[in-house]
This record gives structure tokens, C-alpha cells and sequence, in this order.
């Protein structure tokens, strides 16, 4: 009996499995009859060989893997086409409809919230695979398609076990979410995200170290005034920002695996879609000085810690600072030593304060010295406390010995300049 | 002229045993933590004893903080928890060897300490240990966290790192070094390190981690079996001797008889070394409690009687008032009072 149960099951297994892959139908227009072939190629008007082929087991296991390239490609009716009908608006309307309100989902709002934040001159539309190479990966203004490539978000590989995965979703989910709709379009479209730990803050910081943890094309970035539109080279801190933010604890958590720290985007885009990311001068920015107490007192961060109007040092902390790479203080110690007192005048008195206790401290070193080799060490007393200060009160207070009464220094230095009386007595 | 470097190793060669011992350890430790080698910080990804190897983030309060909060700062610093755990063990048994023997912050002013003229140094040594130690673990724990001053701001354990990177030329050390926090640890560094009277006055009165390293050997110190800096009370002359090696001011004389107090003693051995009477020592309770024979009256034990005697803290009683003005005193003062604005006004302007 046993066994004819387990027979059966196996047999369902395997049916549910083939109803699973038929519900994939990401082709009904047949672009790949031409479009899979392993090697087409054409001749762009640039006179470049391109590869048209599109690798079936990438584009499955990619978050659109379920939608049809018509969905996208809409200019496309027939083949052959002209490149240019195969422009893609990543804000228009889309295959997936929001279960709650039946409309068609739309990432308008993301593209409306991305231009206006710092990279918001980037691409969001007329996407195509011609203009790939005009969308200048060095450029400042990354497109959508600069971070979200549409890259396997689950590798080929992998598919199969996060089918089986998902294989319980009917019964979980389904108690709630009624309808196909919803579970095989919508819910894997947000889950895989989710679930499978796709996105995770150590992904999600990586699009970013992708071109800021460049130096060498960072320290060739302008920023642009928006109101003067004068352009003005970087700080260092802006160039090393993701060198110092390895050095945060933020930055160090994550590295070790402890989700506990603070991704890039947690700070720099917060709220909204999370595409908001804005310069620290904008007074609209998350990182403004402003917004600081909101930003870092996000409900499972330092929470109501930094709201609090006791800790505003907590804020004063610098998340990218330079001082922890041992960066631009060659220059500043050069002024340091630089005889000009005008530049001197300038610093800041900290610098006055150690050039200070430096000479001190060589006088020190050098005395030091002096005695260990001139001095005589019997001349010390063994039984007695030689210290400057406080040498008296540890007699009294520790040994127990009786106060004795002492010279002030101030008559020690008086009875020096005074004459030998009592030789001169004795002359006479 | 003298060949100074033969009156060094007599030198070396007049300090007891037991504290050449102590020093090499203390010498090694310094290798292995504080160098730029810095073996095994950087073995555990850190030369800066930060992040997981910090022993002293974890216990600190900060307001509204939950229990959550306090297991996050313990996973986070794991490392540094295990130690601490291993530290506060040993100091039970054994006495608080890790700040004696190991710690390689409060050894390194020690040995610096040591080598320098005693005529440069100040002396702490009598101040009220027990009061400034706790009131300022308090504030550490508690004050400065509330007020928004974090005490990895403060820290000190990074200074010695750094000072040793800025020598051997890094920029981030001198960077460090230039910025107010680098100058104040700098100047605890040789106030409290170096120009002290042996060196430990930073662990007397500001450490935490020794701190709460006192309050379990001063709690271990009731049990007869620990084993801890005891005196035969009997023995002892009075001479004074060890109170004044004593590096930490542990060891005080109240009527002629050397007292030891074991939250501030590191069992360092040094008094135990000097001692020519065999008055104190470090070991266990002597193990007959009974007298093991009684001849024609007289109870005789094995054993010297090795007690722990500890004063209680107390302040000091008021001193009667100075008459003549003394200008060290002036001197001490205004540089007490200007060290405690200069504080004051960079917490302020902060």
C-alpha cells in the first residue's frame, strides 16, 4: 500500500512539474526561431558586428524570463525589423496588473523619483541593444539599465530547485491570494526578490562599489551647481567613499555577513522608491545635515537614539571620512612645517597644541638622554619618592610617615640667589 | 664618564625574576597586539582591536537600549566577549593577570614608565583610587553614552596603533594624531602613562575593563582557595618596602601593617619580590583552618596565617589648611583646571 502511495505521489509530482512549465509561455510571437539561434549576428549602422542571439537559459532564469518580448518591445509586429522599433520604455505600463486595483503596474514612479535625484539625467527610456554603446559606462549619469541589467537574477543552474522551491505556493499562498494572477505573476515577481535573498544589502551595495569604489573615474567626476550650473571638481571624500565606508562599522557588518549594517542605499535613499538618492547639499537629501536625526533613526536602526536632542554628537559622526585612509595629510603637514606664519595663524589651534607638546617632548627625549649618561644614579634616593608632583602626599598618605615641612619652591629659588652669608662671616 | 649601557644591564640585572618575566610578557604582548605587525588583531581582521575583537563596546548603556540591543552588540563583538569572558575567569582563581602580565596597553606606558627618570614623573599614586575608578566607570558607562559622546570616540585603544604607525610613517596615524580625540588620548597617554609614577595611572583610574576586573578579584578575594596578594600580618615590620613598589597603590600601611586593596592590586608579584620578611605572598589561604598541633598551650599551624586584608575606601579625611602658598600646587591646579575646559569646550563645540 505503501509503496502504490508513494507511486502515486511521484506521478503527481511529475504531472505538477509539467503544468509548471507550461504556464511558462514567455514566446507566443516566435521571437525565438530567429532570436535563439546560438550565433546571429548583424551589421549596425556604426559597421559593428553585433550578436542578436539570446541565450534562452539566461533569459528564463531572469525576472522578465515569464513576460513575452512583445510586452516590451511593443513597436515590433512583424520580422524582419528595423532596430529602432525595438526601443524600450522602462516606465510605461506593464504586463502585470496589481492584483488590489486591476491596473497595470508601472515603474513611472520610480523613473519620475529618479529624475530627480542626483544620477537623474541617466536613461529611462527608448531602451535598444544599438545604444548600448553610446550609453557610456563611464559616464556619471547611469540609465536604468546601468544597475537593474536584467541579469539571472536566479542562475540556470539553480532554476530547478527554486521551482521545487515554489512548488508549495498553491497551498501557502493560496489560502489568501486566490487566483493564478496573482501567485504566478505579481508574488514572483516580489518574492524571488525577497525569498531567494536575491537582493540582499551586500547585492544591493554592489551596484553601487560597480562605479563609486572606481577612484580613478571618480576622481574625474564634475558635480554641476543645479542653481549656477558652475561645475567644480570633487572632494576626496566623495572620490574614497567606498574605501571609508569599509572602514564603518556599517560597512564592516556587512562584510562579515551581519546584516545589521547599513547599506548605501539605507542612508542615501531611505524613503520612497529608493532611487531618491540625492547630493548631502540638497536640502531635500536624506543625508542633509537637516535630515540626518530622521535618516539615521529609521525604525530598525539607531532609533530614537539619534532622534533625541541629547545626542546630537551621535550625528557629528563621519560615515565617510578620509582620515581613516590616511588621505590629503601629506599636504597638511606640509603646511605644518612651512615657516609662514600666516598659514600658521590659520590652523586650527590643535596643530599649535601638538607642535607644542612636540618641542616638549624632545626636550624630554633629550634630557633623558643626558642624564642616563651624565647623571649619577646613586645620587637618587632609593628610600625616597622622587617624583615632580605628588611625591609628599604619597609619604603621607600610603607610607603613614609624619608631614614634613617643606620648602615651597618659591623660597628653594629665592635661598639660590642669595648670597653665601655665612662665608663671609667667616672671612671676618 | 660611565658606560651607560652597562649600568642598564645591571640594572635588568637587579630586577627580580619573577617581574623580568613579567616585563618580556608584557614585551611580547606589545608585539603581538600594538605594532604594525599587530599578528593577532590582524589575524582576526583588525589591527585597531576594533569590531569584533572590542572587549568593551558590548556592556555599554545607551538609553532605551533592550536586551536585543545588548545580544546584537555581543554578536557583533564576539571575540572581544570571549576574551573579556576569559579574563574576568582567570582574575577569579588567579588574580588579575591579564592586567598585570598581558594587557598590552597599560604594559606598554608601564615599560616606558620604567625606562624614564623617576624625577619626571608625577604621583598618583595616592589619590582616592576606588572613587575616581568607579565614578568615572559610571560616566563611561552610562553619562557619556547619554550625552551623545560615544566611547569608541574616545577610545584609547587605538592610539597606541596609531602612535606606532605615525612614527613608522604612516599618514593615517599622524591623521589621527593631529585630530582632538588623537590629542587627548596622547596626552592621557604621557599625563596618565608614561610621566606617571609607574606607569599604571591610567589603569587605576580610567580603564573599564580593569574596572570591572577589581570588583571580581575583590570579590574572588572571599574565598580561601583564590589564589591572591596575602599578607601574614604577623610578619610583616612595617617597612614599607612594598607599598612603595606597589605600581598600582594597591598596598597602603594603616598601623604599620601592610594592607593590601584587592580591587585595585594586579598581582603583579612585584611586592612579594621585594618583600625580605616572606610577609606577603601570592597564594591560597593556608589550608588549616584548626591548629594541626597544640604544644603545652600554644596552637601551632603549618602554615603562615596568609590573610586578606583590605581597607575600606573611604575619603580622605579633610587636611588641615595649607598656611603658605605652594606653587606646585598653583601649578597643578591651573593645569588640572585648563586640562578639564579645554575638555569641557571640545565636548561643548562637538
Amino acid at each position: 500500500m505503501n509503496r502504490f502511495k508513494f507511486f502515486f505521489l511521484a506521478i503527481l509530482l511529475i504531472f505538477c512539474n509539467a503544468a509548471f512549465a507550461d504556464k511558462r509561455q514567455p514566446d507566443p510571437d516566435g521571437c525565438f526561431s530567429c532570436h535563439g539561434l546560438p550565433d546571429l549576428k548583424y551589421v549596425d549602422k556604426q559597421g559593428q558586428i553585433r550578436s542578436a542571439s539570446i541565450l534562452k537559459s539566461d533569459y528564463y532564469g531572469s525576472l522578465h524570463g515569464s513576460v513575452p518580448c512583445k510586452d516590451c518591445h511593443r513597436k515590433i509586429t512583424d520580422y524582419p525589423h528595423e532596430e529602432k522599433d525595438g526601443l524600450v520604455d522602462c516606465g510605461e505600463s506593464c504586463h502585470v496588473k496589481e492584483p488590489s486595483n486591476g491596473k497595470a503596474f508601472t515603474h513611472k514612479d520610480i523613473a519620475k523619483e529618479f529624475e530627480k535625484s542626483a544620477h537623474g539625467k541617466g536613461l529611462t527610456k527608448d531602451f535598444a541593444a544599438g545604444n548600448r554603446i553610446q550609453e557610456d559606462k563611464d559616464s556619471a549619469l547611469p540609465s536604468c539599465r546601468r544597475c537593474h541589467d536584467n541579469a539571472p537574477y536566479i542562475a540556470a543552474a539553480n532554476m530547478e530547485a527554486f521551482k521545487a522551491e515554489f512548488s508549495h505556493n498553491d497551498a501557502e499562498c493560496g489560502t489568501c491570494h486566490e487566483g493564478d494572477a496573482w501567485r504566478n505573476q505579481f508574488s514572483g515577481h516580489i518574492l524571488r526578490r525577497y525569498i531567494g535573498n536575491h537582493l540582499n544589502k551586500n547585492v544591493s551595495n554592489k551596484l553601487c562599489i560597480d562605479c563609486h569604489g572606481n577612484i580613478e573615474k571618480m576622481a574625474k567626476v564634475e558635480q554641476e551647481n543645479p542653481e549656477t550650473k558652475e561645475k567644480k571638481a570633487v572632494s576626496l571624500e566623495f572620490i574614497h567613499s567606498t574605501e571609508s565606508y569599509d572602514k564603518t562599522l556599517h560597512g564592516r557588518l556587512l562584510k562579515d555577513g551581519n546584516l545589521h549594517g547599513a547599506s548605501c542605499v539605507e542612508c542615501h535613499a531611505p524613503t520612497g522608491l529608493h532611487h531618491g538618492i540625492k547630493r548631502d547639499e540638497d536640502s531635500e537629501s536624506s543625508v542633509n545635515a537637516a535630515h540626518l536625526s530622521q535618516t539615521c533613526g529609521q525604525s530598525n536602526c539607531h532609533k530614537d537614539y539619534s532622534k533625541s536632542v541629547a545626542n546630537n554628537g551621535f550625528l557629528n559622526s563621519e560615515m565617510h571620512s578620509i582620515a581613516t585612509l590616511g588621505l590629503g595629510v601629506e599636504t597638511k603637514v606640509e603646511d605644518v612645517l612651512k615657516p609662514d606664519f600666516e598659514t600658521f595663524k590659520a590652523l586650527s589651534i590643535w596643530y599649535k597644541l601638538a607642535a607644542i607638546l612636540g618641542l616638549l617632548s624632545i626636550v624630554f627625549l633629550i634630557c633623558n638622554i643626558a642624564w642616563s649618561i651624565f647623571g649619577d644614579a646613586n645620587k637618587l634616593n632609593k628610600n625616597n619618592n622622587n617624583s615632580i608632583l605628588g611625591a609628599e602626599k604619597f609619604q603621607r598618605i600610603i607610607i603613614g610617615s609624619k608631614p614634613k615641612k617643606k620648602e615651597s619652591l618659591w623660597t628653594k629659588i629665592k635661598r639660590r640667589f642669595e648670597k653665601p652669608v655665612v662665608k663671609n662671616e667667616v672671612e671676618k | 664618564m660611565k658606560n651607560p649601557f652597562k649600568t642598564t644591564l645591571q640594572r635588568w640585572r637587579d630586577v627580580p625574576k619573577v617581574q623580568r618575566f613579567r616585563y618580556s610578557t608584557i614585551f611580547i604582548s606589545c608585539i603581538l597586539f600594538l605594532t604594525q605587525l599587530a599578528i593577532l588583531p590582524k589575524l582576526a581582521g583588525n589591527s585597531d582591536l576594533c569590531g569584533r575583537l572590542c572587549m568593551r563596546r558590548f556592556y555599554l548603556y545607551f538609553p532605551n537600549m533592550s536586551l536585543d540591543d545588548f545580544a546584537t552588540h555581543v554578536s557583533a563583538a564576539m571575540i572581544g566577549v570571549i576574551a573579556f569572558g576569559l579574563i574576568l575567569l582567570t582574575t577569579l582563581f588567579f588574580g588579575r593577570i591579564w592586567c598585570g602580565y598581558l594587557c598590552p596597553v597599560g604594559g606598554f606606558s608601564e615599560l616606558v614608565s620604567r625606562l624614564l627618570n623617576d624625577r619626571w614623573k608625577i604621583e598618583y599614586r595616592w589619590l582616592p583610587q576606588f572613587q575616581i575608578r568607579y565614578s568615572y566607570l559610571g560616566t563611561y558607562l552610562i553619562v557619556l553614552p547619554a550625552i551623545g559622546v560615544s566611547a569608541c570616540t574616545l577610545c584609547n585603544f587605538v592610539t597606541v596603533p596609531r602612535l606606532v604607525e605615525a612614527i613608522s610613517g604612516g599618514a593615517g596615524g599622524l591623521a589621527f594624531i593631529f585630530s582632538a580625540v588623537g590629542l587627548v588620548n596622547l596626552s592621557l597617554l604621557l599625563l596618565l602613562g608614561f610621566f606617571s609614577s609607574k606607569g599604571r595611572a591610567y589603569c587605576q583610574f580610567m580603564c573599564p575593563i580593569g574596572a570591572i576586573d577589581g570588583i571580581v578579584n575583590s570579590f574572588g578575594s572571599r574565598f580561601r582557595s583564590t589564589h591572591r596578594i596575602r599578607v601574614a600580618k604577623e610578619r610583616c615590620t612595617g617597612c614599607n618596602v612594598c607599598a612603595r613598589n606597589c605600581m598600582c597603590g594597591a598596598i597602603k600601611m594603616i598601623d604599620k601593617v601592610a594592607t593590601v586593596e584587592q580591587s585595585s592590586c594586579m598581582d603583579c608579584h612585584e611586592c612579594v619580590d621585594v618583600c625580605d620578611w616572606n610577609a606577603i605572598e601570592w597564594t591560597t589561604a593556608s589550608r588549616h583552618k584548626e591548629p594541626k598541633r597544640v604544644k603545652k598551650g600554644t596552637e601551632i599551624f603549618p602554615d603562615p596565617d596568609w590573610q586578606v586584608i583590605t581597607f575600606k575606601p573611604r575619603f580622605e579625611p579633610k587636611v588641615t589648611p595649607v598656611q603658605t602658598i605652594s606653587w606646585a600646587r598653583v601649578i597643578n591646579a591651573t593645569m588640572i583646571l585648563g586640562f578639564l575646559t579645554a575638555l569641557t569646550i571640545t565636548v561643548v563645540v562637538h
